[in-house]
């Protein structure tokens, strides 16, 4: 059996982490090894493991996204990195490209391109 | 009535002088009586009607006769009238007579002279009486004459007549009796002969006639009364008197007036006589007003027009203020002013006059002379400031020197001590030095010179001052020396005398010594610490204050450079910096402020550097209290500043609180459901839910916006995850968006702002700055700079509009203004408004770095 694809969440509401689980959940061969509610918590996670994917909120509780992604690039990780906002600012977009971002979305409005994301990183492994 | 009155008040002739009702005396220029009245005769004791040779000097020992000798001349030139006390002798030597005269000039084609109107002094009721005409004149000098009256039958034959047929007719009465009057009066003029009796009967008419004598050249009035009896005319009543003095009197005056108005017409002036108060109504002015005004005379007496219609309206008050002035002093006035001529051009003239006071004192008219010198005040403008001063000064600058004789009398003299008189050299070779009319005014100095002169060879060379008028009548400090010229046997032969005016000299050095006071009183008094010392630091002098201040004396300092008092008595800390501060001014430095601890005293050193005749000053100020009180200030400022932060940042903190609380409640909630709508939209199938599925979506995106909007108004979450500059890019580009100013940014790169506290202070000034730019400005334009240097944070914002009024902006919370400020203050930073280069404002907002 294939390796499944290892993906974190970093994000404080309940309610997204929910609909997020629910939504890649449909999708085979993935696996959420690790659900983490603040900046704190996903710096914890990283120290023992090293997911292929990560989708960070940038807000979060008494923190922020941007410092988990800057631990990540900092750190070198392999990670996939999926900055989501609440607030697409043209500044928050160019911040997290220049950080070394993979990925932008909005929220609301874009969460749907997860899956694709997610799919076409599966298919990629495949070929490998 | 009053058209006759100034040529009679000027012109009372030597024919009536006789009749004037006071003494009165006319005399030549030098004082030598001409002719006198009766009573002048009688008021001095002088029996004989016969006029001896008398100097009005032998009667009055005036003191100064030189003067009043030039009184004369100027009264000749037309100059005011003059009025004066005397002391009169009486001829019997026993009795002195204090009389006040008015004098006047009388023109004749050859001579000048002076009339002389005196009365008592104690005769109060007359003093001024002088400038009117007696009223009974006239009539004094008719009843003086009587007449010849006779009573004829209805055939002209002499029925009576009274005494004074001898007089008239040198006929006695008696002889008269029986003849015809017309063979009487036929004698007087042919045409009063029988014919014009007999036509005065058969008329039965009053006739008066005045006849003319030819050949003894006298002049009769004759009067014939009808006598009329139940209409039947009985006789005649007929007078005949001799009126030839007063027709003499007429006629001369006739040709005095005509004197006058020749001589007033041809003088460079104008004669008036007006009314005492504005707006001067003008009852005589000569026709020469024409030239000055452009008016006719005519105007002016008709009283269609007023004096002040040709007064510069800015001269008016002036003008009246000085007469009126004047008038209550009962002096002669003189005025420069301006009149404005009919083709309103300016001219400058020069007026002098005085008041003529009725029986009862009271001032009634004007009398005066009224010169335009508009020319001379041209030229005068011509010459510079510079010169002006420099004429005055050298005009004033008299100097005279005399030779004298041995024993006093004035052998040579030059030209401009002369000149300062008004004199001729030959008028006064051969008169005693001291009597000489320099000198005349001050009995003192006369007595000084004469002194000085007489004891020249027991005492020898003199120097000293003496006083002296000048023509205006102004003391003048003479600096005078008396020298010896010898011959070649070292005999005195000639004296020199010199004289230097030194009025200005000492009132320059008046002007020295009271500043020189004044400098005293200020280093004495003052409430400052003064230093004085040379350009080498050599210390001139300290003030009895310094030493109250720093317990210095000036014993101790006085001569003795400053550098080494100052590493003496201060710790080497302060006297490093002063000396340096000491070494800049020796070294020409013009100005130096610091501030120095000394002896528990904090003072202020001030030094405006070198200054002229006096030395390098220093002025020391003791601040130790006020110091104290500032540092107070500051510290309790500060007290109200740090607690204006601590609630800034938990107002700060509330509002982020809030605004997470918003986004993170609510925001997500409403993402999670977006996200659901999202999810029921891409697995249902049917339409009528896909419908309502995008209602709803647009109404979730809805909600959400408002919510974000509220969550960034409260806190832009930007400024926490991106900091200050991502900030302010994200604030311009929706400022930009929504107002359409176009916003140019230049955000140094490379800055990173740690302080939380600073970043949202600063975006919150440029919150405020650029809603005021949007509701106020009316810019297009706006750029904001962010820098930094090694100490401070520097934040800019330049708009282009119509720049703010800095007066308005000073008022409290004008534009958020005072928020602003405080908010910069709190972090001890400057905050600073102003109108910007070319429009519009610039705000400067300067953090020192934590």
């Amino acid at each position: 059996m294939k390796e499944a694809l290892k993906i974190m969440i970093v994000d404080d509401s309940v309610f997204i982490l929910e609909r997020i689980i629910n939504f890649i959940a449909e999708i085979n061969e993935v696996k959420i090894t690790g659900i983490c509610r603040s900046a704190d918590e996903a710096f914890e996670y990283l120290s023992g493991e090293i997911p292929d994917l990560a989708i960070i909120d940038i807000r979060l509780k008494d923190s922020s996204g941007i410092d988990v992604l800057n631990h990540i690039k900092n750190k070198q990780l392999k990670t996939v990195t999926i900055m989501m906002t609440n607030y697409p600012s043209e500044q928050y977009k160019q911040a997290c490209i220049d950080l070394g971002a993979d990925y932008f979305l909005e929220k609301s409005f874009e969460f749907f391109k997860i899956q694709d994301i997610i799919l076409k990183m599966i298919a990629k492994k495949t070929l490998r | 009535m009053y058209q006759g009155r100034i040529p009679q008040t000027i012109t009372l002739t030597i024919n009536i002088i006789d009749q004037y009702p006071f003494p009165a005396i006319i005399t030549d220029l030098s004082g030598n009586i001409m002719k006198s009245n009766l009573l002048f005769q009688e008021m001095i004791g002088l029996n004989s009607t016969a006029n001896p040779a008398l100097s009005f000097f032998d009667l009055c020992k005036h003191p100064q006769q030189s003067e009043l000798i030039q009184t004369f001349k100027n009264l000749a030139d037309f100059e005011k009238p003059f009025s004066s006390d005397f002391d009169i002798q009486k001829l019997s030597l026993k009795e002195i007579i204090k009389v006040h005269a008015n004098l006047s000039a009388v023109k004749s084609d050859q001579d000048i002279l002076i009339l002389f109107f005196l009365h008592k002094s104690s005769d109060k009721q007359n003093k001024n009486f002088v400038f009117g005409t007696p009223t009974n004149f006239w009539e004094q000098l008719t009843e003086s004459i009587t007449d010849w009256i006779t009573v004829c039958d209805r055939h002209c034959n002499i029925v009576n007549s009274n005494r004074y047929s001898m007089d008239i007719m040198q006929i006695p009465a008696n002889e008269c009796i029986g003849k015809k009057i017309y063979d009487y009066t036929r004698k007087l003029n042919d045409e009063i002969n029988k014919d014009f009796f007999e036509d005065v009967i058969s008329n039965q008419t009053f006739r008066i006639i005045d006849i003319h004598h030819y050949p003894g050249d006298k002049c009769f009035k004759l009067t014939i009364y009808p006598l009329i009896k139940e209409n039947v005319l009985i006789g005649t009543v007929n007078s005949v008197r001799d009126i030839t003095a007063i027709k003499k009197s007429e006629i001369s005056l006739k040709e005095s007036d005509k004197k006058f108005r020749i001589l007033t017409e041809n003088l460079p002036g104008t004669v008036y006589l007006s009314d005492i108060q504005p707006p001067w109504k003008i009852h005589y002015i000569s026709s020469s007003i024409y030239k000055i005004s452009g008016f006719r005379s005519d105007s002016f007496m008709s009283g269609k027009m007023f004096f002040d219609d040709i007064t510069h309206p800015e001269d008016r008050k002036q003008v009246a203020d000085i007469i009126k002035e004047k008038i209550e002093e009962k002096k002669p006035y003189q005025l420069e002013y301006r009149i404005i001529d009919k083709n309103n051009n300016i001219h400058f003239v020069n007026e002098q006059g005085c008041a003529i006071y009725d029986h009862s004192e009271e001032p009634s008219y004007l009398e005066g002379f009224i010169m335009d010198v508009t020319e001379e005040k041209i030229r005068g403008k011509v010459i510079t400031d510079n010169e002006q001063l420099f004429h005055a000064v050298f005009n004033q600058q008299y100097q005279l020197t005399a030779l004298l004789k041995v024993d006093g009398r004035l052998q040579d003299v030059n030209d401009s001590a002369l000149e300062m008189i008004g004199w001729q050299k030959k008028d006064l070779t051969g008169m005693f030095f001291w009597d000489c009319p320099w000198w005349t005014k001050t009995r003192q100095s006369q007595r000084k010179l004469k002194n000085a002169i007489q004891q020249f060879e027991q005492k020898g060379e003199v120097k000293f001052e003496v006083i002296n008028f000048d023509r205006n009548n102004e003391v003048r400090i003479i600096d005078f020396s008396l020298k010896a010229i010898k011959n070649d046997e070292g005999k005195i032969i000639n004296l020199l005398a010199e004289g230097h005016d030194i009025s200005d000299l000492r009132k320059m050095q008046m002007i020295q010594e009271k500043m020189v006071r004044k400098y005293e009183s200020i280093l004495h008094d003052s409430k400052l610490g003064i230093i004085i010392s040379d350009k080498k630091g050599v210390i001139q002098e300290i003030n009895p204050y310094l030493t109250e201040i720093t317990g210095i004396s000036s014993e101790e300092v006085i001569g003795r450079s400053a550098i080494k008092i100052i590493q003496k008595i201060m710790n080497p800390g302060t006297s490093r910096l002063v000396i340096v501060k000491v070494r800049e001014l020796l070294s020409g430095e013009s100005f130096s402020e610091f501030h120095i601890h000394f002896n528990g005293h904090i003072l202020d050193i001030y030094s405006p550097g070198y200054i002229e005749n006096v030395g390098i000053v220093a002025f020391v100020r003791d601040i130790t209290e006020l110091k104290k009180t500032e540092e107070m200030l500051i510290a309790s400022n500060q007290k109200i500043r740090q607690l204006a932060i601590r609630n800034e940042s938990i107002r700060e903190e509330e509002k982020q609180s809030i605004a997470r609380e918003i986004h993170d409640e609510l925001g997500q909630m409403l993402t999670a459901i977006k996200m659901d709508v999202s999810w029921l939209t891409k697995y249902s199938d049917s339409e009528k839910v896909h419908e309502r599925l995008t209602l709803l979506t647009s109404l979730t995106d809805n909600t959400l916006e408002v919510v974000r909007k509220i969550s960034t108004e409260l806190r832009p979450s930007i400024l926490d995850d991106l900091g200050l500059r991502a900030a302010i890019h994200w604030y311009a580009e929706s400022f930009s968006k929504r107002y359409e100013i176009k916003v140019k940014l230049k955000l140094n790169s490379s800055l990173i702002i740690k302080d939380k506290n600073i970043s949202i202070a600063l975006y919150r000034i440029l919150q405020e700055c650029l809603t005021n730019v949007a509701k106020h400005a009316y810019a297009s334009q706006v750029k904001i700079y962010l820098d930094e240097n090694r100490k401070e944070y520097i934040f800019e914002i330049i708009d282009n509009g119509i720049g703010i009024d800095l007066s308005k902006a000073q008022k409290p919370d004008k534009y958020g203004i005072a928020g602003m400020n405080e908010r910069t203050l709190a972090f001890n930073g400057i905050f600073r408004i102003q109108r910007a280069r070319k429009d519009g404002t610039k705000i400067t907002v300067k953090i020192p770095k934590p």
